[in-house]
């Protein structure tokens, strides 16, 4: 992280390579690899010879003062800034003085109004030759050349102490492992049988807990894409069957994952006579029904799976005092049934509309 | 005269390509073959993912550094706080400012973080820290977090991108020194969605084929010769684009399809819009979005400012949270609140403005396994200082990193072998999780 001085630098090569047929290519890149290990030193110095130009004309607006930002956010009393840029984006561009903004900027005519420096004496002939003749053999910081561009803020030079409180997985995650106890994983899977758009995964890497879902053209899965799951219906935790074409004899399939957590039924044909077959599925704890046709007569149903935690029931049919009947006696339930949306927004004008 | 010099002023390659070709070529790492959703850019070696807790990340960026005072961290009473206000929210250890009664509302699901920490005080540098977790340099490009996701995670889909931008332009999040697969989709106005994803007017499916075909025929020698994995790279882009334009899923980005009374709950900001169209792109498989709001640099009339910034960002970030759960999304999408740095307590007389302020901001997570309700760490009473669990922008992003199951200490190194990290040396905030 940073330091305020002597910090370790990559060494630069410095001019760019041009394009050469092949046999030379790989001489050129031998010695490059050999330039790469020596400290290059540029004809133009920056600390002795950019640095100083830079300090007559520029830093008096483009240097952090106390809590005040530089000018644009360009710090040129660095090399660090001068080479990070501004506000604008990089201001040198190392190799190629012409696409540089630096040297545009200072070589536009009195009187234009991005002129640099705004005011005052622009820089002389010979000292943009200077700059750009440093840009141009790739913008090299010599040794000794100032690295700080913070000023006053150095939160890192302190070592960090290693927290002390290291708390345990999250509690997803330790029910993976649980859950996932002893069984085999998977190693061959009815991916085909299941579509080609199918997705199976492990909930958590290395588990024999599957994740299963289509990503794509849900449209196209139905009850025979889910029947072919039944082949690692021990394995399958997390469904989304979100937006497929599966009706309620898909939940004739899904009763018998004993070990599923999560499903995802949202946008689908199921009912809540379908639901009954889900009836004390054991593990369930989320169950998204969003967007289905299904209403209080799914609460008995809903009502014997014992360890349901979020229940997703937003533009359903279901009541409020439906929902009152969930939450009876179930503390650690969580019923999503409305999405309260704001009002309308005040008729104040906005110019990010504009 | 040394080599280099030799070599100087005939180039169209930079030195930086020349090394990125000079490293695959060394490594005789050539195309490479790509599993659908899993791109590995340099070296194929599989990276060992963590157990996740979320799956997918909202990244909402607040460029121009968010005064926390008037957002999440007000101070009652301090001589600094001006003229905004403080509200109550439904957790009861939070405060939030006057600005945000709808986000109070939804307080349940977020975890405010007061105690964040930059070491940038000017926006470039900070916002490049906070997307990358390491300081601007001149000799290297980092990638962002979202491009780091993409990378070891993968993309959740077949043919979306793993990775979209949301108005903040095509260099907002950087790729850094990752290929150019890993640049993310930009998305200019949310409302126009996808820009030139159709076929050019008069260019059947049988014509449009064929001119690829002969792109890819005229294409292969060059190929061949060269096989470099930047040459790959970008004919995989051009592959991914292709196999984008005929998705069945580009409704995705068509925010126009949602009801009009949700449109307007979320509202008719930039915003607002932004974060329908993220919400759709998680909904469709989408690993990794980021939605770019600007004009939080409040030098001048800060408090003024508020009144327009603060109620666009409360309506659209708590409309996005009920319906992320509503929908049952929130509990596998992280949604993170970002910004490169707060404000100072200090207000400007003349000017009535706050000034940069890096070493004390704050910014929130919610949903994707964080327990919500809640903050972590805390400012002095001014809102200057951190006192209590400061977390620098390197933990901040690793939190993040750590959510999605990215390993921290796996490094992957740039052209020039220079081995890097997703969240630099940053460590998770565990305690942060449920």
């Amino acid at each position: 992280m940073h330091t305020t001085s002597s910090s370790p630098r990559a060494p630069r090569a410095r001019a760019p390579a041009a394009r050469l047929p092949a046999a030379i290519l790989a001489l050129v890149t031998l010695a490059l690899l050999t330039l790469a290990t020596a400290t290059p030193a540029g004809d133009v110095d920056h600390a002795t010879a950019v640095q100083p130009i830079l300090d007559r004309h520029c830093v008096k607006c483009h240097q952090p003062v106390g809590d005040r930002a530089p000018k644009a956010g360009l710090d040129l009393s660095a090399a660090e800034g001068l080479l990070a840029g501004g506000e604008g984006g990089p201001v040198v561009e190392p190799g190629a003085p012409d696409r540089s903004r630096l040297i545009a900027l200072v070589s536009l005519p009195d009187g234009d109004l991005d002129r640099m420096p705004p005011k005052g004496d622009r820089l002389g002939d010979d000292e943009l030759a200077t700059i750009r003749a440093w840009i141009a053999e790739g913008c090299v910081i010599g040794e000794g050349a100032p690295t700080d561009i913070d000023t006053d803020i150095d939160i890192d030079t302190e070592v960090r102490a290693p927290r002390a409180d290291t708390p345990p997985d999250p509690a997803r995650i330790q029910l993976w492992r649980s859950l996932g106890g002893t069984r085999t994983p998977v190693t061959q899977v009815a991916r085909a049988a299941a579509g080609d758009t199918v997705v199976i995964e492990p909930v958590i890497p290395g588990s024999p807990l599957l994740r299963v879902g289509w990503p794509t053209e849900q449209a196209r899965v139905d009850d025979d894409a889910v029947r072919a799951l039944a082949r690692i219906a021990e394995n399958i935790t997390v469904l989304d069957l979100g937006r497929t074409s599966i009706t309620d004899r898909s939940l004739d399939t899904i009763m018998r994952f004993p070990l599923l957590v999560r499903l995802d039924l949202n946008r689908t044909a199921v009912t809540s006579t379908g639901l009954r077959r889900l009836q004390t599925m054991p593990e369930l704890r989320t169950l998204v029904l969003h967007g289905t046709a299904v209403d209080d007569d799914a609460v008995p149903t809903l009502r014997t799976l014992k360890r349901l935690e979020q229940l997703h029931l937003w533009n359903t049919a279901v009541t409020e005092a439906g929902e009152t009947a969930l939450l009876k006696d179930r503390p650690r339930l969580r019923v999503h049934r409305t999405l309260v949306l704001p009002g309308p927004e005040p008729e104040a004008d906005e110019d990010d509309d504009l | 005269m040394t080599l280099a010099r030799l070599l100087h002023g005939a180039d169209p390659l930079s030195r930086r390509d020349f090394l990125a070709g000079l490293a695959s070529g060394l490594l005789g790492v050539g195309a490479a073959s790509i599993l659908p959703g899993r791109a590995h850019a340099f070296d194929e070696v599989p990276i060992a993912l963590g157990p996740a807790t979320a799956r997918q990340v909202i990244y909402l960026y607040m460029g121009g550094g968010m005064s926390h005072l008037d957002t999440l961290d007000p101070k009652p009473g301090a001589a600094t706080q001006g003229p905004t206000g403080w509200i109550r929210t439904v957790a009861d250890d939070v405060i939030v400012s006057e600005h945000f009664p709808l986000l109070a509302a939804q307080m349940d699901k977020v975890a405010v973080v007061r105690s964040l920490q930059s070491t940038q005080g000017a926006h470039a540098q900070g916002t490049y820290a906070m997307h990358t977790s390491y300081e601007m340099r001149g000799t290297i490009r980092h990638p962002s977090l979202g491009a780091w996701a993409q990378r070891m995670a993968g993309g959740l889909h077949p043919t979306l991108p793993a990775h979209v931008c949301i108005g903040g332009g095509a260099n907002h999040a950087s790729r850094g020194f990752f290929d150019s697969r890993f640049v993310p989709l930009p998305i200019g106005d949310p409302e126009a969605g996808l820009q030139h994803a159709a076929r050019a007017e008069g260019v059947d499916s049988d014509t449009f084929t064929r001119r690829l075909d002969r792109v890819a025929a005229m294409n292969a020698a060059f190929r061949a010769e060269q096989g470099h994995a930047s040459v790959g790279a970008y004919a995989d882009m051009y592959e991914q684009a292709v196999r984008l334009m005929d998705s069945s899923d580009l409704a995705a980005f068509d925010i126009t399809a949602e009801p009009e009374s949700l449109r307007e709950a979320y509202g008719r900001s930039t915003l607002g819009r932004g974060c329908l169209l993220a919400r759709r792109l998680i909904e469709h498989g989408v690993r990794w979005v980021e939605v770019v709001s600007g004009g939080w640099d409040t030098h001048s009339d800060n408090f003024e400012s508020m009144l327009e910034l603060c109620p666009p960002l409360d309506r659209a970030l708590a409309v996005l949270l009920a319906d992320l759960e509503a929908r049952g999304r929130l509990d596998e999408t992280l949604v993170v609140l970002a910004t490169e740095f707060g404000r100072s307590p200090q207000i400007t007389e003349a000017r009535q403005g706050r000034n940069h302020h890096p070493q004390a901001f704050s910014g929130l997570l919610a949903g994707g396994g964080i327990v919500g309700g809640r903050r972590w760490g805390a400012t002095d009473a001014t809102g200057t200082e951190v006192i209590e669990d400061a977390v620098p922008v390197a933990d901040f992003n690793a939190t993040i990193a750590h959510a999605l199951g990215l390993p921290l200490e796996h490094e992957l190194c740039s052209e020039s072998g220079r081995p890097f990290q997703v969240a630099h040396d940053g460590r998770p905030v565990r305690a942060l999780f449920r």
